[in-house]
Formats: structure tokens, C-alpha cells, sequence
């Protein structure tokens, strides 16, 4: 009794997050131009006139650009943090994990609010390379402590027997640590990328006209018009997550090869 | 003390599989020497001024509990930590400033360290790898490695894809390929279960005594200690109790805690009140050594030193009750509570012709006093 009176209340709770994304997916699937639950028809209509119309292919394609350079700029800075972090020995090491990680704390508005006048100042406003550098900024540190994960799981002595077998530092790290950590490198990469294609904050303010990228493109379209297109876009973007999270889960370091 | 549980083959072993590099197969091995290296953490000194030579081809052990120093001696030698003072030098040349990619010393960890995504064969050609040997050298030289540890035929497997024992041989195997000056193992055996570890040991010393190498060994195991070193140095609070063969150790102790780390022993602390006699309550015993002075002394003596006898035949005080034994198969230990409360053991081996007690009853304990030793108390 008290076991089903549990799966219940576990089940209600799973439907509670689950249906706004349910309500989502089943209406984009109709065609009328007011959005209705339930559709009255099933077609691809709005997920037809997503892919055909360049209001929105071209935000897709920004953001897909942005979030592929942010994935190689974020996992390059936060292995090569994460390494130093680990491996060196200096003075004032762990203050220097929380100044870079940082970021991931501060609210994402002040952030954004720094950058719009950083880059005002240097002109960068409203140019691909502002909205690149904000979001390699807000991804490094999802990069750094992935990876630094990666490297406290990964024995040490495993670089120390390359070291005393004659591989030097570069090497080593070429040869053994990297291979041991590519899982979290992968993971860092595909996180950085999300970060990226996902954000929105930092996009509206760095972002102008010519820089619209997807998730700021729905943001206006929510506040001027109400397009069906929206649900179908929202759709596409819940599935992409949900492959990348799988993806994630094949990635996971003891899996058997 | 080691059991006798390998087989007949191991022992027979043709000394045949030799052949790393030179002719004879022997890789000659360089002479180390310690010199007064240290190490302190946060003021706190973990190795005191060690100094300690190993000669060329020598097989010397590092025993001692843990945080006795050992391993951090061993990271030192390696170069994987700086000394806080002192000098590693290996063949008369100083090592402390080169990187550890640069000292050619081959090290053995304890959980073997093999890179889990290489395979056997390319774990073992690593280390000439990175020395830009030849391919068709390479080739060669793993075969002939993976020979030596016996195991042909599995170069093509991962590391998880091996028991523990085989990887241990691979991980032998990739520190030996490449012939370095000194091979450096950090209680290699420490993960194996007791047969294999035992089978390893006779092992170890083959491959020593065929190639010739320089080894410095690191175990907190005597046992394993004492049936594989030429010498072993004790180590106690990061310095080097006692330096000596397995039999200067055992027999000969220079201090309480060498004696009492190194297999079980009998400690009576008492005083030499006149010369040549040992006095502790009721225990009177004189000594062979008549120049020992007065004062606080301890008498340490082996129990399998020690025999049951008649009360009659015992040397003063050297005659109690049985208060506990246990039978070990090869041979029986008493525990005999003597003059004062004193316990007292005493190991016998079950011979048919051998003297047995009971529980309870009253024996003397036969002793020669040149089997026991006389320390400073």
C-alpha cells in the first residue's frame, strides 16, 4: 500500500516535469497558425517552415558556428587549467582554482553586463568575436572542472612510469595523461558546446543585429510575435539535448571499448 | 621461513633466458649511493640524512613499517620529489638535479602502473620508444622482454585483459626492456595473493641473479625481506636502524626494534648487575659475553632458540607454567609464564622424539646463552 501510495506520488512528480516539454513537443506538431493543445491536425508544418525560412536558418547556423569554436577555445583553456591546477605545485594554487571557476558562481547578468561594456569600449559590440570570447568565459570553467574530475580519478603513478621510462613532461602528457583523461576532455568539449548554443543572457547584451544567434532569435520572437515555429525549434533543441546527454553517457570513462 | 610451495620447475629453471643486450645477457648494473639525503614536510622529517651505498648487481631491501621513510626514499631516487638535502649518485655521478626521464632507473609501482589504453606489447616498447630505438629493434628487444617474464604470445592484449600476476610481469618486463642502471620496486608484490607472491619471489631472484641488474627493493613485508635481499637495511622514523644480510638481522639485532620487527623474538628487560650475569626478577642467567657492562640491558632471544626441559635442568628462574600454545603444524609455541609474571615464548618442532607440555603444566626452558643477545636497555 505505502509502496504504491510512493510510486504515485514519484509518478506525479515525474508527469509535473515532464509535460510542459510534452505539451511542447505534441503541439508543434499541428499546423494552424494559433497554437493549440491538442492539435487538431498532425503535420510538420512549422518544423517545414523552420528549415525554409532564413529568419531563422541563419541564427541556427551562428549559433552552431559559435558553439563549435567555444567547444575547441573552452576545452583548450580548462584542460590546460586543469592540468596545471593538478599537477603543479605553487604557492596560492587553490586560491587561483577558485578565481577560475569563478564564473560559474557570479550571476550570468553581471557577467554579461561587464561584457557589454568591455567590448562597448573596445568596439566589439554586435561582432562574432565579442559573443565568442563572453561564452568561451561562462565555459572554461564547466571545461576546467571536468577535466579536473577527470585527472583526480586518474592514478598518478601512471605518470610517473612514463616519466621514469624517458618520456618528458610533453610527452607524457601526450602519451598517457591525455589518453587517460579523453573521456572528461569529450565531456568537456560537448558541455562547452551547450553552454554555448544554449545561452542567452550574454547574447542579447554583447549581440546586435548581426549577431543573432538562436536562442536570442526566440527570445524576440516571444516578446514581438507569437510563431508556432517556436514550439517546433524548441522541440528540435529538447531532443538535441537529450542525444548530447546520451552521447555524454556513452563517453563515461569504465565504459569497455 | 618462507613456505616451500613452489613447484620443482621454478627452481630447475635453466639459466638460459638471458639475453636483454649483452652477450651473456647480463645488464651491468650501476652502484648507488645515498649521501646524507633528506626529506621534511612542513618542518616535519620524514628521511634523516640517509646515507647508504648499494654496490653494483646487489639486490638490497628497504624494510620498515609504513611511514618509516622507504617509499619517500624511493620517489627521491626516482627524482619524482626533490630532496630537502643530500645526494643521489648512481655510477660516482650525481643524479639529484636530472629529471626522472633522464636518470635511466626503471621503476616497478605497486598497482603495476601500465597504461590501460596500450597494449602488452606496446606498454613493453614505451620506454625505447621514447629513446627513438629502431623499429625492427624494438620488435626484437620486447620479444626477447616478454620472454623473460614468461609471457610469450600475450603482447596483443590490454592491461584489464591480464590477472594481477601476469601484470605485474608486463609491468617488470617494460622497466627492464630499455636496461637501466638500477631497477627501483615499490612493494610489487604487495597486491598478489600469498602463492603467487611466494612464486614471484623466486621470480624476482632468478631474473636478479640472470641479468645482473642493480635492484632496491621496498617492502614493510620481513618475510619477503628476508628471502630475496643480499642485504636489507632496516628503516625506523626516516633512518636506517640496522644495515646488514637477512642473518645479520635475524641473528644479530642492534637494537629492541630491530629484533622485535624482524621475526618473533623474547625481550627481557632486566639489568647486568655483576659481570657476566644478566639479572631480571627472578631470572638470573650468565652470559658468555663476561666484558658486557652494568647497568640496564635487555636479553633478546628467539623462541625456536628456546627447548622444554625438566624444571630441574633450567637455568634459574627459567622455570614456569604453560599458560597457552598453539599448534602450527611444523612445529608447537608455548606460552610459559615464568619467575615475576614474566611470559615467555617458546617454539619447539613437533618431532616424535621432541619433549611436549600441557596446559597448566610446569616445565623449565632450556637456553644457551650464545643463542641470546644483550642489548643496552
Amino acid at each position: 500500500m505505502a509502496r504504491a501510495a510512493l510510486w504515485l506520488f514519484g509518478g506525479l512528480i515525474a508527469l509535473f516535469l515532464v509535460a510542459p516539454i510534452l505539451v511542447v513537443m505534441v503541439t508543434s506538431l499541428g499546423s494552424s497558425s494559433f497554437m493549440a493543445f491538442p492539435p487538431r491536425d498532425v503535420s510538420l508544418h512549422w518544423y517545414a517552415h523552420f528549415l525554409g525560412s532564413p529568419q531563422w536558418i541563419g541564427p541556427t547556423l551562428l549559433s552552431l558556428r559559435l558553439a563549435a569554436s567555444v567547444a575547441v577555445s573552452a576545452t583548450l583553456l580548462g584542460t590546460s587549467a586543469a592540468i596545471g591546477l593538478a599537477r603543479g605545485s605553487f604557492r596560492g594554487r587553490a586560491a587561483l582554482e577558485m578565481f577560475l571557476i569563478s564564473p560559474m558562481v557570479v550571476p550570468v547578468v553581471v557577467l554579461a553586463l561587464g561584457l557589454y561594456f568591455l567590448f562597448s569600449g573596445a568596439h566589439l559590440l554586435d561582432h562574432p568575436l565579442a559573443l565568442w570570447l563572453g561564452h568561451t568565459l561562462l565555459a572554461t570553467p564547466v571545461a576546467l572542472v571536468l577535466v579536473r574530475a577527470g585527472l583526480r580519478s586518474t592514478d598518478r603513478s601512471l605518470e610517473r612510469a612514463a616519466r621514469s621510462l624517458g618520456a618528458g613532461f610533453w610527452r607524457t602528457l601526450r602519451h598517457v595523461t591525455l589518453p587517460a583523461i579523453r573521456e572528461s576532455v569529450a565531456a568537456a568539449a560537448v558541455f562547452s558546446f551547450l553552454v554555448s548554443f544554449d545561452e542567452v543572457v550574454v547574447a542579447i547584451f554583447v549581440g546586435g543585429p548581426a549577431t543573432t544567434t538562436l536562442p536570442k532569435r526566440m527570445w524576440e520572437s516571444v516578446r514581438f510575435e507569437t510563431d508556432p515555429t517556436l514550439l517546433a525549434i524548441a522541440t528540435l533543441l529538447t531532443l538535441l539535448a537529450v542525444a548530447v546527454l546520451l552521447l555524454g553517457a556513452w563517453l563515461r570513462p569504465g565504459r569497455q571499448t | 621461513m618462507l613456505p616451500c610451495r613452489v613447484k620443482l620447475r621454478d627452481l630447475q629453471e635453466p639459466m638460459s633466458r638471458r639475453s636483454l643486450s649483452e652477450p651473456d645477457g647480463r645488464v651491468a648494473g650501476a652502484a648507488l649511493a645515498l649521501r646524507g639525503l633528506a626529506k621534511q614536510y612542513a618542518g616535519a622529517s620524514v628521511v634523516d640524512a640517509l646515507d647508504l651505498d648499494v654496490a653494483a648487481g646487489e639486490f638490497l631491501t628497504l624494510l620498515g613499517p609504513s611511514g618509516s621513510g622507504k617509499t619517500t626514499t624511493l620517489m627521491m631516487i626516482a627524482g619524482f620529489t626533490p630532496p630537502s638535502a643530500g645526494d643521489v649518485v648512481l655510477n660516482g655521478r650525481s643524479v639529484t638535479a636530472l629529471a626522472p626521464e633522464r636518470r635511466n632507473i626503471g621503476v616497478v609501482f605497486q598497482n603495476y602502473a601500465l597504461f590501460p589504453h596500450m597494449t602488452v606489447q606496446e606498454n613493453v616498447a614505451f620506454p625505447l620508444k621514447m629513446r627513438n630505438v629502431a623499429k625492427p629493434e624494438i620488435a626484437r628487444k620486447v620479444t626477447a622482454a616478454l620472454h623473460l617474464v614468461q609471457l610469450d604470445g600475450l603482447g596483443a592484449r590490454l592491461p584489464r585483459q591480464l590477472s594481477g600476476g601476469q601484470q605485474q610481469r608486463v609491468a617488470l618486463a617494460r622497466a627492464l626492456v630499455f636496461e637501466p642502471d638500477l631497477l627501483l620496486m615499490d612493494e610489487p608484490l604487495g597486491a598478489l595473493d600469498k602463492n603467487l607472491r611466494s612464486h614471484m619471489q623466486f621470480e624476482l631472484r632468478r631474473m636478479h641473479a640472470t641479468l645482473g641488474v642493480t635492484i632496491l627493493y621496498v617492502t614493510h613485508d620481513q618475510e619477503e625481506a628476508l628471502a630475496m635481499s643480499d642485504r636489507i637495511a632496516l628503516m625506523n622514523g626516516g633512518r636506517i636502524a640496522q644495515l646488514g644480510s637477512a642473518e645479520d638481522l635475524y641473528e644479530r639485532p642492534h637494537s629492541r626494534f630491530v629484533a622485535e620487527f624482524i621475526g618473533e623474538t623474547n625481550v627481557i628487560e632486566g639489568a647486568v648487575a655483576e659481570p657476566g650475569v644478566f639479572a631480571a626478577g627472578g631470572v638470573r642467567l650468565a652470559l658468555p659475553d663476561r666484558a658486557a657492562r652494568a647497568g640496564a640491558a635487555l636479553l633478546v632471544v628467539r623462541p625456536e632458540k628456546l627447548a622444554l626441559c625438566s624444571p630441574a635442568d633450567a637455568p634459574a628462574g627459567f622455570a614456569g607454567t604453560v599458560r597457552g600454545l598453539v599448534y602450527v603444524g611444523d612445529c608447537t609455541r608455548y606460552r610459559v609464564e615464568v619467575a615475576g609474571g614474566l611470559l615467555l615464548t617458546v617454539q619447539t618442532p613437533n618431532r616424535r622424539d621432541g619433549r611436549r607440555a600441557a596446559l597448566g603444566e610446569t616445565v623449565g626452558i632450556a637456553l644457551d646463552p650464545a643463542d641470546a643477545r644483550l642489548l643496552p636497555g
